[in-house]
């Protein structure tokens, strides 16, 4: 096979995967970034806008913000870098139900077929989801496994990553298509919230709480599904520990799954957040172990 | 009474020999009990005000009379054209009729009656006293079994008490004429009866509204036997000793000019606005009704002139299916014919076929608005004022285009109604018990359509139960209850259906129920506010009662419903 000769694996992903900066650089992961349209301009995630100046941004903003995919151009750029290198790609980008990061992936990957080996994945999750798949796939490509192993692996890996999600911004679940214009008028009738869940790839709406109590209950009986070990993390699109959104979920969690060591806090990333807004709480679970 | 049998000559076909000519025959046959239902139910609708007035709240709801006399109608339309002589048949007719058409709890019993009462007749071509008693007899047994848990005090107990008497007078009598009067003699002392038997009536002051309504029924028939006018207000005397002040809610009747109906067809790229149209037609006149799409609407209404709402809708399309009726001449001089034919409602798009489908009963524009957008597919108007009919749901169930439909009757004098409808449908209809808005507002919100139906029907009752519900309105008239004295036009608050606070300040009175009803330990208050309050008021109330419940959090919502200034789910 190829990869004899090729000289390693190399991952590429994008902004909504929120990873330290000194991680990226030191494990050579390539970081796009997702376009963000608020106020009329057009901001890159992680380079012109960080997650609170999003969150600043989009509480004020008259308008829901909108992302759109890193472009062909960049996904190109990179893909031809690794080329260079001779290595082979695992591109894995935010869920394809969120922005079309994942179809602009698989345009680049189509254009340079022939001069390397580039595996497009849709992590089908966002923010610490995303990020800790991508630490996964770093991790045993380090270690030497083969690409086909590592992205089998990956794969099945993704398999095993949840997200619930709380949201009562009625006009970005509009905008966003998860609500139908008539439920997002209910929404403001009956200040409903809705309850997200990604299932199968998509992230629907197909429950409705009254209260965050209600919501926070439901996440947290959510979360007693999993084992205790799995990592939690609540995601905002700029988590504080004080929020009291923040702490309600917490609170609920703990109360229900008290053996429960540690709630990380995760920055939503723009792509989730257009849906969440600002506002908007949720829940991603990985029920596999992750390396501290 | 009963000294009239012995000089009034009987109906059209007897003459003064009618005693030894009917003492022959002995026999009743199929056009003879036409003109009997027909009498019955004007009588009835002679009546309905008086049968409403006992109603054991002072609510503005559950009116049995207007349910019974819808339930007769019904019954009365389905054999007006009929021209047959066999009994039994046309007493199946009959039957059927009362059954698609019967509404409220009254009229799902009366219709069982009418089920019962046709079955022992069937094949029958006449009737003569033994085959009388046995149709009244299993008229009460079929009535009883229809309830799962019969109450002694209600339409019941006078329907098995009057089958009762009657038998025993058929050993010693073959006069129908003579039974007829011991039928409604024995039914009127079954009523009188009824507040001994049962509590609640007896404290409210009242007889059983349903068996007063089955007596009404049975005195109609009367009086067509003994040539006595069924269709003149002035005939209403008879019943004084239990009319009280309800005579002048009768009064009241005709005075409220024309009946106007039409459809009204958009015109093309012109579609209507069903939000709007019924609110300008509220505002018009008396017991307005609009239904319908962006393509059809449905009006009806009762307007001192005809030709405003006439006008009003020809500016919005064209109009279809006029009808307009003097509603003072209809009580001075009833057309039978006209009644036979309704006007046929709206077609409505079809909707695309469905695995689950919501229905629900809301009425007012909000709250329909509320149940449409919570996923229901059809949102049967009704409620407090308008009890929908069997033939009501059968139609909506019919419309939601679904292999299984929930129904959400929201209101606890519908559900029969509901489960009657359930048993004739020819898809699966599941009956969610929801006896009022905030319960069916619950249920609803757990309505998935991607849901298996047996776990969504689990989903959608689990909320039921949290739900308490308290409803403000004015008292109908002057009552003690539950040790509380409401005066008739105070405010009174109920808590799931039961009166609980009275008083003059609607405020001081929302927040007594509210208390009642466990808010102080509430997550979330919906207020539903209603017809005749003002925005800024709705508004100042809201901050009370936020000021008051400081852990719930509460949300305002326009229901828009008749009668109820404010219905609260409290959660």
């Amino acid at each position: 096979m190829a990869h004899l000769l090729r000289r390693g694996i190399r991952i590429v992903t994008d902004s909504s995967a929120n990873l330290p900066e000194d991680w990226v650089r030191r494990h050579g992961v390539i970081v796009l970034p997702q376009r963000v349209e608020i106020n009329g301009a057009m901001l890159r995630e992680g380079i012109d806008l960080d997650v609170a100046t999003l969150a600043h941004m989009a509480t004020h903003a008259s308008q829901p913000f909108v992302t759109h995919p890193p472009s062909l151009e960049e996904f190109l750029a990179a893909y031809q870098q690794l080329a260079a290198e001779r290595a082979d790609i695992l591109s894995i980008h935010v869920a394809a139900t969120l922005n079309g990061t994942v179809q602009v992936a698989q345009q680049a990957r189509e254009r340079i077929l022939g001069r390397c080996e580039v595996h497009v994945l849709d992590s089908r999750t966002a923010a610490a989801g995303l990020g800790a798949l991508v630490k996964a796939a770093v991790r045993m490509a380090e270690q030497g496994m083969p690409f086909e192993t590592v992205v089998r692996h990956v794969r099945g890996l993704a398999q095993n990553v949840f997200g619930v999600f709380l949201s009562d911004e009625m006009r970005y679940l509009e905008r966003s298509g998860r609500l139908r214009p008539a439920q997002a008028l209910l929404g403001k009738m009956l200040n409903i919230i809705a309850y997200l869940v990604f299932e199968e790839g998509a992230l629907i709406a197909p429950e409705k709480v009254r209260t965050l109590e209600k919501g926070y209950e439901k996440l947290a009986e959510f979360a007693a599904e999993f084992e205790p070990t799995s990592g939690f993390y609540a995601v905002q699109l700029a988590p504080q520990p004080n929020h009291p959104r923040v702490r309600g979920l917490i609170d609920a969690i703990r109360e229900l799954m008290p053996e429960v060591r540690r709630v990380a806090l995760s920055p939503s990333g723009a792509a989730l957040g257009s849906v969440l807004g600002p506002g908007g709480i949720g829940l991603i679970i990985t029920a596999f172990a992750e390396e501290a | 009474m009963s000294t009239q049998t012995e000089r009034t000559s009987v109906s059209p076909e007897t003459s003064a020999h009618s005693e030894a000519r009917t003492a022959q025959r002995l026999a009743l046959d199929g056009r003879r009990l036409k003109e009997l239902v027909r009498a019955a139910y004007l009588w009835l609708r002679q009546q309905e005000a008086v049968v409403n007035s006992y109603n054991v709240y002072p609510v503005p709801d559950g009116d049995t009379g207007t349910n019974m006399m819808h339930t007769m109608r019904s019954a009365w339309e389905a054999i007006a054209t009929l021209d047959e002589p066999n009994i039994g048949a046309v007493a199946k007719a009959a039957s059927n009729g009362a059954l698609r058409g019967s509404r409220g709890n009254s009229g799902i019993i009366l219709s069982q009656l009418w089920r019962g009462f046709a079955r022992s007749l069937d094949g029958k071509d006449i009737c003569d006293a033994q085959d009388l008693a046995a149709a009244f007899q299993e008229a009460a047994r079929t009535a009883y079994s229809g309830v799962s848990t019969p109450v002694e005090g209600t339409i019941l107990t006078v329907a098995r008490e009057l089958a009762e008497a009657v038998a025993v007078a058929a050993h010693r009598t073959h006069d129908l004429r003579k039974l007829l009067e011991v039928a409604k003699d024995a039914a009127y002392d079954a009523v009188q009866r009824t507040p001994q038997m049962l509590k609640i009536l007896k404290d409210a002051g009242v007889v059983d509204s349903g068996g007063y309504g089955l007596y009404v029924i049975l005195e109609g028939v009367w009086r067509s036997v003994n040539g006595l006018p069924v269709e003149t207000p002035e005939a209403s005397v008879e019943t004084s000793g239990l009319n009280r002040e309800a005579e002048s809610a009768l009064q009241r009747e005709g005075g409220w000019g024309y009946d106007v109906q039409y459809l009204i067809y958009a015109r093309p790229g012109k579609p209507l606005d069903v939000d709007q149209i019924r609110a300008d037609i509220e505002a018009m006149g008396e017991c307005p009704l609009v239904m319908g799409d962006a393509e059809v609407v449905k009006v009806h209404v009762h307007v001192p002139d005809p030709g405003v709402p006439i006008s009003y809708g020809a500016r919005w399309g064209s109009l279809r299916d006029v009808v307009v009726e003097d509603m003072q001449a209809q009580s001075e001089a009833f057309v039978p014919a006209g009644l036979a034919k309704p006007v046929q409602p709206p077609p409505e798009p079809e909707l695309p076929p469905a695995a689950v489908a919501m229905v629900a009963v809301a009425s007012g524009a909000g709250l329909t608005r509320l149940f449409r957008e919570l996923g229901a597919r059809v949102v049967v108007e009704g409620g407090q004022t308008m009890n929908p009919s069997v033939e009501d749901f059968l139609g909506a169930i019919r419309r939601a285009r679904a292999d299984a439909v929930i129904v959400l009757p929201n209101n606890g004098n519908i559900i029969m109604t509901a489960e009657q409808a359930a048993r004739m449908s020819e898809v699966s209809v599941h009956v969610l018990p929801t006896k009022t808005i905030p319960q069916g507002v619950a249920a609803a919100l757990a309505f998935n359509a991607a849901l298996p139906v047996e776990a969504l029907l689990e989903a959608m009752r689990a909320p039921i139960a949290q739900v308490t519900t308290v409803e403000i309105t004015k008292a109908t008239r002057t009552v003690t209850l539950n040790g509380v004295n409401a005066q008739e036009g105070q405010y009174i608050g109920l808590v799931d259906d039961a009166l609980r606070t009275a008083g003059d300040d609607i405020v001081e009175v929302t927040l007594a129920a509210l208390h009642s009803a466990g808010a102080a330990h509430a997550e979330l208050i919906t207020l539903y506010h209603g017809n005749g309050l003002e925005a800024a008021a709705v508004e100042a109330i809201a901050e009370r009662v936020r000021a008051a419940f400081p852990r719930a959090q509460v949300d305002l919502v326009a229901g828009d419903q008749p009668h109820y200034y404010f219905i609260i789910g409290v959660e």
